[in-house]
């Protein structure tokens, strides 16, 4: 018997696949929420709304522009590639890559700052320590998707048929922004 | 990899960038008005939560679709 005739009843339905694929995304998506939920919780149970007179709010908005600037870019290249735009694709994600990386040096920026106006001991300190890092790992590891996907857009691989990489990785960028959503207001503006 | 030559739909592509970039300007929008809320009011905790709940709902339905996830084809 060749392998050909013991493989031949097993065709999965790409529909179906497609979609456990995206539910399985959301349960992770969740679960991460309940992480940042519970870091965000401890701002508010150890320090309330206190924050520093030190803060510099005018550069934390400019890190959220460059966020929600990288996310709408995010959904450009999720778009070019559902419609088969290759160069479009290429375009946005790099752009997508560049300003999530301005993000993550405009981060380095401010807590090289705020190491010494609001040290980690300090109760603000702690969480803000804390909120910032555990997000800015998650930059980090959509930085590292982001790339790989974008390598594997450059190969030629993906297509308006068949796009769930891309798809997945973009939507964890969305979640990352949406995360900051709520940390910028609850370190920089409560 | 894909090797056939692709068809590009120009018209849906334009049309998602369309709801794309309106939801961008939203997002802008509402940066902008919670910014200066949080930097005149003098207790901001209250006044802001709608604005950080609304640019929330925006990220999850027009950039994340999280209303498709059950449905048929999820997108």
């Amino acid at each position: 018997m060749s392998t050909e005739t013991v493989h031949s009843g097993f065709r999965p339905d790409m529909s179906v696949v497609a979609r456990a694929n995206r539910i399985g995304l959301w349960l992770f998506l969740v679960s991460e929420t309940f992480l940042f939920g519970a870091f965000l919780s401890a701002r508010y149970f150890s320090s309330g709304t206190l924050k520093p007179d030190e803060l510099n709010q005018g550069f934390a908005l400019a890190l959220t522009i460059i966020l929600l600037l990288s996310s709408i870019s995010a959904y450009l290249a999720e778009t070019a590639m559902r419609y088969n735009h290759r160069r479009k694709f290429i375009f946005f994600m790099s752009l997508t890559i560049g300003m999530g990386l301005l993000f993550l040096v405009g981060v380095g920026v401010e807590i090289s700052e705020a190491i010494h106006l609001y040290p980690p001991e300090t109760q603000y300190g702690t969480s803000y320590f804390m909120l910032i890092g555990l997000h800015a790992f998650h930059v980090v590891t959509g930085l590292t998707a982001l790339g790989i996907v974008l390598f594997l857009g450059i190969k030629g691989h993906f297509s308006s048929d068949d796009y769930w990489g891309v798809e997945g990785v973009v939507k964890y960028w969305h979640f990352v922004d949406l995360a900051w959503v709520i940390i910028y207001p609850t370190l920089y503006l409560f | 990899m894909t090797t056939e030559p692709l068809i590009i739909d120009h018209e849906g592509f334009r049309s998602a960038t369309r709801k794309g970039l309106i939801a961008a300007v939203f997002l802008g929008v509402l940066t902008a008005i919670e910014f200066f809320i949080a930097t005149t009011i003098e207790e901001p905790l209250l006044p802001l939560l709608p604005f950080v709940a609304l640019k929330g709902w925006i990220i999850l339905d027009a950039f994340m679709h999280v209303r498709a996830v059950f449905s048929e084809g999820g997108h």
